[in-house]
């Protein structure tokens, strides 16, 4: 999203327009949620830190210091948040297991309704192998990869706060992750 | 998109343009196979009602989870939060069991927990600012005390 446009509907919402406050939504909320699943959390976990980065963010509306940077303050939020939960598991779990914290979703939507739809299957099943590639990556990559797929696609400052990684070492890092996730689908003959 | 990060002319503008593509692709499959879930969409509209003017926000200055070092062996140790609004402290302390507290300085005040837009559910307190609550917060949540005439909110937090 754009910034100052971002920084336009944050001063409407804070006046009390409701359609500003659901225009930040539909167009922060997919940062939001690729940040969450960025960091692989169970369902219930990131589903409950979405909610909190979001009510956290109402309350402190009228109290960003920096309007037009809010979609680095929700990414930001949901990465500390995201964290905090992390630290909470490994807490309470005496494991160094990384696989416990790898996590994957088991009720992955349906795309079953993709499927039916016979002149869309190539499409379906393309996509599911990209899919299926992307996951197998190393845990650097995906991380970098699910959080530059928002749609609207998040800027190189957004996606920095929210993984704690340089800005000018996303360009270069991007390059190399989706290199990688190329040669995986050269592998298996999905050019 | 990141043209900048590679100079012209040493052979990465095919791979450039291809990385594009490819990552045009995996957005579509996050579209397809890994979508923000209806519902937390509209939780997040929702939340426009958790926008309060007349409240002060109670900044979080100490959570147990990022600021204490981990005491070996115990299992489930509480959650220990410390908000701050002015003068104001509000010591929490999480458990399995519930919630329970203390304002500093100590004051009478009315305690609700707060679970989202519309949900708030009154905490016992005395007229020192002890408070409790014998159900955990499951989520996120905040507490909203009545103060005087100060209407003050903690930061929403996860438990």
């Amino acid at each position: 999203m754009d910034r100052a446009e971002v920084g336009a509907l944050v001063q409407s919402a804070v006046d009390g327009d409701a359609a500003a406050w659901k225009a930040l939504v539909e167009g922060l909320s997919p940062l939001v949620w690729s940040v969450v699943r960025a960091h692989r959390l169970s369902d219930a976990d990131g589903h409950e830190v979405y909610q909190t980065v979001w009510f956290r963010f109402a309350q402190h509306l009228g109290r960003i210091r920096e309007p037009d940077k809010a979609g680095s303050w929700l990414a930001s939020t949901a990465r500390n948040e995201c964290l905090k939960v992390i630290r909470g598991l490994t807490r309470l779990l005496p494991t160094d297991d990384p696989q416990v914290l790898d996590r994957v979703s088991d009720d992955r939507t349906p795309e079953q309704s993709l499927i039916d739809a016979e002149d869309e299957a190539d499409e379906a099943e393309r996509i599911r192998l990209v899919w299926q590639e992307f996951e197998e990556l190393g845990d650097r990559c995906r991380q970098l990869l699910r959080v530059l797929m928002a749609s609207p696609p998040p800027s190189y400052v957004e996606v920095s706060v929210a993984l704690g990684i340089a800005v000018g070492s996303i360009g270069p890092l991007r390059q190399r992750c989706l290199r990688r996730l190329r040669a995986r689908l050269d592998a298996r003959g999905a050019v | 998109m990141s043209d900048h990060d590679f100079p012209a002319g040493e052979g990465f503008d095919d791979a450039e343009f291809d990385a594009d593509l490819l990552e045009e692709e995996l957005r579509r499959a996050a579209a397809v196979l890994d979508p923000l879930p209806a519902e937390l969409l509209q939780l997040a509209m929702d939340a426009y009602a958790l926008h309060d003017l007349e409240a002060r926000v109670a900044e979080l200055t100490f959570d147990s989870l990022v600021d204490a070092i981990p005491v070996r062996g115990v299992e489930d140790p509480p959650r220990m939060l410390t908000f701050r609004a002015g003068e104001l402290t509000v010591d929490v302390e999480v458990t399995g069991d519930g919630l329970l507290g203390q304002l500093l300085p100590p004051q009478s005040a009315r305690i609700e927990v707060l679970g989202g837009p519309g949900a708030a559910r009154p905490l016992t307190v005395d007229g020192m600012g002890r408070f409790a609550g014998d159900t955990p917060p499951a989520g996120p949540f905040a507490l909203r005390l009545r103060t005087g005439g100060d209407v003050i909110v903690t930061e929403w937090l996860r438990a």
